[in-house]
């Protein structure tokens, strides 16, 4: 303990402020605990500085908290992009689906219509890059040896082209716009006759109409039919559309018009190969068996 | 200058103290800084500012804190009064040495408090918060003694080769 004349100065000053001190705490509230005089004269005198301690405290609370909440936006904002990504994505497959659905669709209701035909269907896996001649791949299943060359390819719409070479569970298509390609066909209302020759255009799909008959009026948009003739495509496909030339007619027999494909052939997802007659009707019915006549 | 050091020093402590509590609602965990002040105070200041800092910081403490005039006044001067009477015994130097002398500041002014609710303010209430307060203010205590003292000590050395001296003996 400390006896220095200092130290019992202070040791006085103590103890006149501890029972200053007591005596505040005992005497200066009201009888019912509220501040007396000397307190409610500390809360004045500290109220400015306190007021100002708390809104300065209030606004670096505020600027942490907006500060918090725009990490939690940053980071809700990128959950949120992922997520729209991600819908997207399904909205984009969603679409293909819908698109394939139809196709297949589609491509039902032609092995439907056509009941006829023994079909094997296949699907297109590339597409030729020269500019002149016009061919597609086409992938085939487990019984791809059934297939062979000459077969016709048909989709939907009509005729595709026919089939130029297979190899293991593939087959190379001849499109009817490849040069090579020639199909015996027959206008549907003027019933002229005559064969479609693909042009190879790099520009465009289109067949070349020859051998048609100068005296017959084939009308614009009707639609071109293969006959079934040249022995490879069944009767009654349609193979496109004719268009009538607008150049001055050359001297000769036969009068210029060209096909267009009705089916669109840049765009071709899935497609038929046609394997021979099944030996029914196009609706199914079983055909009558060919009587032979007897020998006279 | 050597009377108005504390004083700058224990308002700025002060009003750090409550713009802590504000920002950041500390509540419990507010940092004690007037704790490891009025330690400096009872060694350091063994004259007459000593009392007078530390009852005018009470009595701030009070304003600022809605506890009743006198409360925060006697606990301060009662803590002070207790380290000076010690004296340099608690003043042990060295960074372990602030921290056993914020562990011994924490307890003492605990235990103050204690006293001084069940002696002079008599409500059941106060106790058992101030048993929840024993933890963080330990902590907290011991945690800012050994970066407050040393600091005052510095800027108190600083003073002391002025010649003006102090204005109270």
């Amino acid at each position: 303990m400390r006896t220095s004349p200092s130290a019992r100065r202070t040791a006085v000053l103590l103890a006149l402020l501890i029972c200053g001190a007591i005596a505040l705490l005992k005497f200066d509230p009201d009888p019912e605990g509220h501040p007396g005089p000397v307190g409610r004269f500390a809360l004045r005198t500290m109220a400015p500085s306190q007021a100002l301690l708390h809104r300065s405290g209030a606004r670096l609370r505020g600027l942490f908290l907006d500060y918090l909440a725009l990490v939690e936006v940053r980071a809700e904002n990128k959950r949120l992009e992922a997520r729209i990504r991600d819908l997207e994505d399904k909205g984009a497959r969603w679409a293909d689906l819908v698109v394939e659905n139809e196709r297949l669709h589609r491509l039902l209701e032609l092995a439907d219509r056509r009941k006829d035909l023994r079909l094997h269907a296949a699907r297109v896996v590339a597409r030729g890059v020269s500019e002149y001649f016009r061919v597609i791949s086409v992938t085939l299943d487990l019984h791809h040896d059934r297939v062979t060359p000459g077969m016709p390819v048909i989709a939907p719409g009509g005729v595709v082209g026919q089939i130029r070479a297979v190899t293991e569970g593939r087959a190379e298509v001849l499109l009817l716009t490849d040069p090579r390609s020639a199909i015996d066909v027959v206008l549907e209302q003027s019933r002229a006759r005559g064969v479609a020759v693909g042009t190879g255009q790099p520009d465009q799909y289109a067949a070349r109409l020859e051998y048609l008959d100068r005296h017959v009026k084939a009308v614009a948009g009707e639609r071109v039919m293969t006959t079934g003739d040249d022995g490879r495509y069944p009767r009654g496909l349609v193979v496109g559309e004719v268009r009538l030339s607008d150049r001055p007619e050359a001297a000769g027999p036969f009068q210029d018009a060209t096909v267009r494909p009705k089916v669109d052939l840049s765009a071709l997802d899935e497609v038929f190969v046609v394997l021979g007659p099944s030996g029914l009707s196009p609706e199914g019915d079983e055909l009558a068996p060919i009587k032979e006549e007897a020998p006279p | 200058m050597r009377l108005l050091l504390p004083l700058f020093v224990a308002a700025g402590l002060l009003s750090t103290q409550v713009f802590a509590r504000e920002a950041f609602e500390l509540s419990a965990w507010t940092p004690d800084l007037l704790t490891p002040l009025l330690l400096w105070l009872g060694v350091s200041r063994p004259g007459l500012s000593g009392p007078l800092i530390a009852a005018l910081l009470g009595a701030a403490v009070d304003a600022v804190s809605g506890s009743p005039l006198g409360f925060h006044i006697l606990h301060h001067l009662v803590l002070y009064a207790v380290v000076f009477s010690l004296g340099a015994r608690v003043k042990f130097g060295g960074l372990l040495g602030y921290t056993l002398e914020g562990v011994f500041g924490a307890l003492l002014s605990l235990l103050i408090l204690a006293l001084i609710s069940r002696a002079l303010i008599q409500n059941p209430q106060l106790s058992p918060r101030l048993g929840a307060l024993l933890l963080p203010k330990l902590v907290i205590v011991t945690l800012t003694t050994p970066l407050i003292v040393p600091l005052l000590d510095q800027i108190d050395g600083l003073l002391k080769r002025r010649p003006d001296g102090d204005l109270l003996p």
